[in-house]
């Protein structure tokens, strides 16, 4: 007990890592009185996994259970567009297993595990870019455990695993260690398709290293320079083209089992039929209360995260707000839909939001935790509901 | 020094190898390696329903009917269910097909060669002072003028052969019910 008791004052890793697990643990302590309170209020007797994992945590149910399959002759809805590296892991998990493992909660474990690893490294990535201790930045995994629309990282979705290979796409950048940050790109592609889009904030971080000097952010003789040096450098090339290898490989596995490569694109069409102007048109359409009212507060919810962004690449966050702001956009070419979940799922949205809780004045904060806190518990029940607002 | 220019060389030649693997899946892509159902449903998006893997394929005298899979009720159905449109389709298909605009299609592939062909349908809704033209394979082989069963000659049809029925409805609304190659 000493012996541990010397390792929590001495080892600042050790001591983070037991802060992280408290929250965690709190944070799903709430989420299970929540579902105590659910059931006894709706007069329902259902169990976690079915609480947890509403929507599309049911399809990767069904493929880590079942693999890809093709689409049947009543429903052309087919699961090629879910990319399989977290369908990979908890079917790896289930075997460690040896298959006795109920998948949902299978999936619920590697989300957790995931979630908490992103936590980690977010938080080791802020002390490495803000100085200070690591317990400084515990308000980001609280926000990671118990935010708002924080139950899609302990659900049966890629969201949390695709936050840990973003969080250690920018740690690994952070400390200009390239190729392992192309190599975190390279899983995140995996994960989902968004994941190939850090290979903008790859090459905005390297722009940043290869050219600083205090002047003007972006001219023509630095993008000049840049270029030249790129090109002398093999290891950079390289860390780039790694970005969207996980992607590539999927379309490959595509191209031998149903002879698309873009079968994840073309089958979209099976679920949408309504086209819109992109990114402006959707936008309108939706903040203007034209289309359902839940896209109208999604709508509304990516203009303001749009602000967010904004007020990252104020604060420097150059490489981070690219990427929220194109992973953001590409959804948008085509729908509001599920525009919530994929800006939690891209994990920067916390480095700004932790920005700006920082840079109010503490009463504020307070207000705004205690906000955060209240529509969690509403998100909470509406996401137990399985309610249409939170597909 | 040697060791560090050999390593340089084999980050150049990784960045080589994927560059031309990415250019290879781009290839891929561009030359889809799919059936006529996915290219018409998943690709060009000429079909507004999903029919299946092979299930535009046809045997001709089969009668198929321009509704949904299931009833209202959500009960399946028991007839042989037109899986085949293509665009000018209203979403709406419980008693039968409503044209959405001009052009309406229907799409076929038969079995075996049809040495004379006809088309024959059942509109069971005509509203409008206009027509319906219908069309087989651009050659224009009949018209509607009102409700009832229609038969038009369309001629020799090959087997294995996308052919298309093309229904272009001058200031018409018509329902069609029922459609078949005989």
């Amino acid at each position: 007990m000493e012996r541990l008791a010397k390792i929590y004052r001495e080892n600042e890793n050790f001591r983070l890592i037991l802060k992280l697990f408290f929250i965690l643990l709190m944070s799903r302590l709430f989420m299970l009185v929540l579902m105590v309170i659910y059931n006894v209020y709706m007069g329902t007797d259902r169990s976690i996994a079915f609480l947890m994992n509403q929507w599309d945590a049911k399809r990767y149910q069904f493929m880590i259970d079942n693999g890809y399959t093709f689409p049947l002759d009543t429903d052309p809805q087919a699961n090629w567009a879910f990319f399989p590296m977290y369908v990979m892991v908890c079917r790896f998990v289930k075997m460690l297993t040896f298959g006795v493992m109920d998948t949902y909660w299978v999936g619920m474990t590697v989300s957790t595990v995931c979630i908490f690893i992103a936590a980690f490294t977010a938080v080791k990535y802020m002390s490495l870019v803000r100085g200070g201790r690591s317990e400084d930045y515990l308000l980001i995994p609280l926000l990671m455990f118990a935010g708002p629309y924080s139950f899609y990282f302990g659900s049966v979705y890629t969201e949390a695993m695709f936050v840990l290979f973003i969080a250690l796409f920018f740690y690994a950048a952070a400390k200009k260690k390239y190729l392992w940050a192309g190599l975190a790109a390279a899983f995140a592609s995996a994960t989902r398709i968004v994941g190939c889009l850090l290979v903008f904030a790859l090459i905005v971080e390297m722009y940043l290293d290869l050219t600083q000097d205090g002047g003007k952010l972006i001219t023509w003789a630095k993008i000049k320079s840049f270029i030249v040096q790129m090109l002398k450098l093999p290891e950079h090339i390289f860390a780039v083209m790694l970005c969207p290898f996980g992607a590539f490989c999927y379309m490959t596995f595509l191209r031998f089992f149903c002879g698309d490569v873009w079968a994840y694109k073309n089958v979209q069409i099976a679920w949408r039929e309504d086209t819109y102007f992109p990114v402006v048109g959707v936008l309108w359409k939706a903040c203007t209360g034209q289309i359902e009212p839940r896209y109208t507060y999604m709508g509304w919810f990516c203009i303001g995260i749009f602000i967010v962004y904004g007020y990252m690449l104020y604060r420097r966050y150059y490489s981070m707000a690219v990427f929220g702001i194109i992973s953001l956009l590409v959804p948008l070419t085509s729908h509001v839909m599920s525009t919530c979940r994929f800006t939690v799922g891209s994990f920067v949205v916390y480095m700004g939001v932790y920005e700006i809780l920082k840079g109010v004045r503490p009463k504020i904060r307070t207000a705004i935790l205690i906000f955060f806190a209240f529509a969690q518990i509403w998100l909470l029940f509406m996401w137990y509901n399985s309610d249409c607002w939170l597909m | 020094m040697m060791k560090k220019k050999s390593v340089k060389a084999a980050f150049y030649a990784g960045a080589v190898i994927l560059a031309c693997f990415y250019l290879l899946v781009l290839w891929w892509g561009k030359n889809p390696d799919v059936g006529l159902e996915y290219r018409m449903y998943y690709l060009t998006h000429e079909l507004s329903d999903w029919p299946g893997y092979g299930k535009l394929s046809y045997e001709p005298g089969t009668t198929e009917y321009c509704t949904t899979l299931k009833d209202k009720d959500g009960n399946e159905r028991s007839i042989n269910v037109c899986r085949r449109k293509g665009k000018g389709w209203k979403e709406d298909q419980y008693e039968g097909s409503t044209n959405s605009g001009k052009d309406a299609y229907l799409y076929y592939v038969l079995n075996r060669t049809a040495e004379n062909a006809s088309y024959q349908c059942e509109v069971t809704e005509f509203a409008g002072n206009g027509r319906v033209e219908v069309y087989c394979n651009d050659r224009k082989i009949g018209e509607i003028q009102g409700t009832g069963t229609f038969t038009f000659e369309i001629g020799k049809l090959e087997e294995k052969e996308c052919d298309t029925i093309h229904f272009v409805a001058d200031n018409v609304t018509f329902c069609l019910w029922s459609s078949a190659i005989l």
